[in-house]
C-alpha cells in the first residue's frame, strides 16, 4: 500500500487522530518538560503539603508540598524513554525469532517455542524482577528487562501469522514459479503479518508503560525523588481516605498515554487491512 | 490430534527442567554472597562456613544444581533466612489464597468479555458497540492498581458496599478479581468482536446465511467455533498476566498471598522464598499454557504438528 493512501486510511479515523493527539501532546511535555512545569518537580514546600487541587497547584500537592501536575510532567519523560527503547528491544528480538520459527518449523520453530514457552513460565513482573537483579537497578535496566520479557509476544504472533500463511494459495505459487525463501518471507509473509503485528506493537508499547508503572508502583522501578507515574500512586495510596486527588491524576496520565497508543493502533490496523476496516462499516 | 497433546506435554518438560535451571541460578547471579545474605554482616566466619556448607557453595556448580532439583522432588524448597520456617509451610499457606484471587479474576474476564465482544460484534456501529468498544479500549488502557484504588474509593469508602481491604469470603474478593480482571478482559472482548466480523464475512458464513439459517444459529453453530480460535491463544497469556498482575492486586487489597510475600521478600532479600515462589508460579504458568494449547487444537483442527 502507498504511503500517502496508507496515511490516508489512517486519518480518516477519530480514534486514530484522538491517540495521534494525545501521544504528540504527551512527546512534547516530555520534551519540553522544565518549560512547562510551573514549580520545579522535587521544590518542597511544607507548609503547603496535601493542597487540593486549586489555582496555585492546579493538581494539588503531595505530601511534601510538591505540585502533582509538575511531578507529572517530568514523570512522561521517564515513561516515555522507556516505552520506546524497550519496544525497540522487544521487536528487534521476537519479530526475526517468530518468522524463522513459523516459516522453517523443525527443530527452528521447536526452539524458538521452547525460548517463548520458557519467558512466558514467568509472569512479567517476576521476569523483569529477575533480570534486573541481575543488571542491577536503573533506568536502562528497566529499558532492556522490559524488552527482554515482551520480545516472546511479538515472536509468537509472527509465528502464528507465518504458520497459517505458509500454506496459502499465494505463496504457493509464488515457491512454484521459483522464489526464494526470503523474497517469499519479505515480500508476501511479512507485508500480509503486519497488521496483527502492529496492533500488538501499540498495545505493546501501552503494556511497557503499564509493567514500568507497576515496578515503579513496587518501589523497583525508578528511584526517589525521580518522578515516575508508577511511584507516585504507590506514594499515595497512605493517603486514598483523605488525599484521592495523590493517587487520580498520575493514574489518569498513564491511563492516557496507554490509550493514546491504543488508539493509534487501532487507527493503524484499519488503515492496513481495508478488508477489516470495511467489515467496521 | 492425541499425538499434537502428547507433544505439547513432552515439550513442557524441557521448559520446566530450564525454569528450575533459572530458579537455581538466581542464588547466584544475584548480587552479593548467599551464605553472607543468611548468617547476616555480623555472622561469625565459623557460622558462614557452616551455612555456607550447608547451602552447599563449596561444591562445583552441577553438583550444586542436582541437590537442587534432589530436594525439589522432597518438595523441600529449603528455609526462609526472614521467617526461619519452611519455604514450602509458608507457600502452603499463601499460594491458595492468591490462586483463590487469579482463579476469579479468570472467571470475570471471560464470563464479561466474551458476550460484551459477541453483542458488539453482532450490533455493530450501534450504540451498545460503539459503548462496549469504548469500554473495552479504556479498560486496556487502565493500569489494574490504579483500577484498584478507584474501586476502592467507590465501592468501599463511598458507598460501603464491600470492605476496602483485606482477606476474607467473597465480599473481599469481588474488587480485587475485577481490578485484576478487568484489562484481560477488555482485551479478550476486542479480540472477540474483531475476530467474529472477520468470520461473518467468510465464504462459510455467507453460505450458511444463504441457506436461509437463523441469524443467531450462524454465529453460535457456524461463526463462533472460529471465532474463538484467537480468544482461546489468548488464554496462556492471561494465566500469565493475572499471576503477575495478583503481585500488584495484593498489595493493593493488602491481601496476604504469595505476591505480597514475594515483594516483601525482595526487599529483604530473602532468597529461598523468592526462588520457591518464582518456581510455584512459573509452574502455575506452564500448566495454564498448557492447557491453552491443548484447547487451541481443541477449537482448531488445523492445527498440525
Amino acid at each position: 500500500m502507498k504511503k500517502h493512501k496508507l496515511l490516508f486510511n489512517f486519518f480518516k479515523s477519530t480514534n486514530a487522530i484522538i491517540g495521534t493527539s494525545i501521544i504528540i501532546l504527551f512527546l512534547l511535555t516530555a520534551l519540553l518538560a522544565p518549560y512547562l512545569a510551573p514549580q520545579p518537580p522535587n521544590a518542597q514546600s511544607l507548609k503547603n503539603a496535601l493542597t487540593p487541587p486549586g489555582r496555585e497547584y492546579l493538581l494539588g500537592t503531595d505530601e511534601f508540598g510538591r505540585s502533582i501536575l509538575s511531578r507529572i510532567i517530568f514523570g512522561a519523560r521517564v515513561s516515555l524513554n522507556i516505552t520506546l527503547l524497550a519496544s525497540i528491544v522487544a521487536l528487534g528480538i521476537g519479530v526475526p525469532l517468530g518468522a524463522l520459527a513459523g516459516y522453517y518449523g523443525g527443530v527452528l520453530d521447536f526452539i524458538v517455542e521452547g525460548l517463548v514457552d520458557i519467558t512466558w513460565a514467568f509472569p512479567v513482573i517476576l521476569a523483569a524482577l529477575a533480570i534486573m537483579f541481575i543488571l542491577g537497578t536503573g533506568l536502562h535496566s528497566i529499558m532492556i528487562a522490559i524488552g527482554v520479557v515482551y520480545w516472546a509476544g511479538y515472536a509468537r504472533i509472527t509465528r502464528g501469522q507465518f504458520l497459517a500463511l505458509r500454506e496459502e494459495e499465494y505463496v504457493q505459487a509464488a515457491r512454484a514459479v521459483g522464489a526464494s525463501n526470503l523474497r517469499i518471507i519479505w515480500r508476501h509473509l511479512l507485508p500480509n503479518s503486519l497488521a496483527p503485528l502492529l496492533v500488538q506493537l501499540s498495545l505493546g508499547m501501552g503494556q511497557v508503560i503499564l509493567l514500568e508503572a507497576s515496578l515503579s508502583f513496587l518501589g523497583l522501578g525508578a528511584q526517589p525523588p525521580t518522578p515516575s507515574w508508577g511511584s507516585m500512586l504507590s506514594k499515595g495510596q497512605a493517603y486514598l481516605l483523605n488525599a484521592s486527588w495523590l493517587t487520580l491524576f498520575p493514574g489518569l496520565a498513564i491511563m492516557l498515554v496507554v490509550l493514546g497508543f491504543n488508539l493509534i493502533g487501532d487507527g493503524l490496523r484499519d488503515a492496513l487491512d481495508p478488508r477489516l476496516s470495511h467489515t467496521r462499516k | 490430534m492425541y499425538q499434537y497433546i502428547l507433544k505439547r506435554v513432552l515439550m513442557m518438560l524441557p521448559v520446566l527442567l530450564a525454569v528450575t535451571i533459572i530458579v537455581f541460578l538466581i542464588v547466584h547471579l544475584i548480587p552479593g554472597d548467599p551464605a553472607r545474605l543468611v548468617v547476616g554482616e555480623m555472622g561469625s566466619q565459623q557460622a558462614y562456613d557452616r551455612v555456607r556448607a550447608e547451602l552447599g557453595l563449596d561444591k562445583p556448580l552441577y553438583i550444586q544444581y542436582f541437590s537442587f532439583l534432589d530436594r525439589l522432588f522432597h518438595l523441600n524448597l529449603g528455609k526462609s533466612i526472614v521467617y526461619r520456617e519452611d519455604v514450602t509451610k509458608l507457600l502452603a499457606a499463601k499460594l491458595p489464597n492468591t490462586l483463590e484471587l487469579t482463579g476469579s479474576a479468570l472467571i470475570f474476564t471471560y464470563l464479561f468479555a466474551i458476550p460484551l465482544g459477541i453483542l458488539a460484534a453482532v450490533k455493530r456501529n450501534t450504540v451498545i458497540d460503539y459503548l462496549s468498544m469504548g469500554l473495552a479500549i479504556i479498560g486496556v488502557s487502565v493500569p489494574s492498581f490504579w483500577l484498584g484504588f478507584l474501586l476502592i474509593s467507590l465501592f468501599a469508602i463511598h458507598l460501603h458496599w464491600f470492605p476496602i481491604a483485606g482477606y476474607g469470603g467473597i465480599k473481599y474478593l469481588v474488587l480485587p478479581a475485577v481490578a485484576l480482571g478487568f484489562g484481560g478482559a477488555a482485551l479478550v472482548a476486542r479480540m472477540m468482536r474483531s475476530s467474529l466480523l472477520e468470520v461473518i464475512n467468510q465464504d462459510y458464513t455467507v453460505t450458511a446465511k444463504a441457506k436461509g439459517l437463523r441469524y443467531w444459529t450462524v454465529i453460535t453453530k457456524h461463526a463462533l467455533r472460529n471465532a474463538l480460535i484467537p480468544i482461546v491463544t489468548l488464554l496462556g497469556l492471561q494465566v500469565g498476566w493475572l499471576v503477575g498482575g495478583a503481585v500488584v492486586i495484593e498489595i493493593v487489597f493488602l491481601r496476604p498471598g504469595v505476591g505480597r510475600l514475594i515483594v516483601k521478600s525482595i526487599y529483604m532479600r530473602d532468597f529461598p522464598v523468592v526462588q520457591g515462589i518464582t518456581l510455584i508460579l512459573a509452574v502455575t504458568v506452564i500448566l495454564g499454557n498448557l492447557l491453552a494449547d491443548i484447547l487451541y487444537a481443541v477449537t482448531d483442527p488445523k492445527v498440525r504438528y
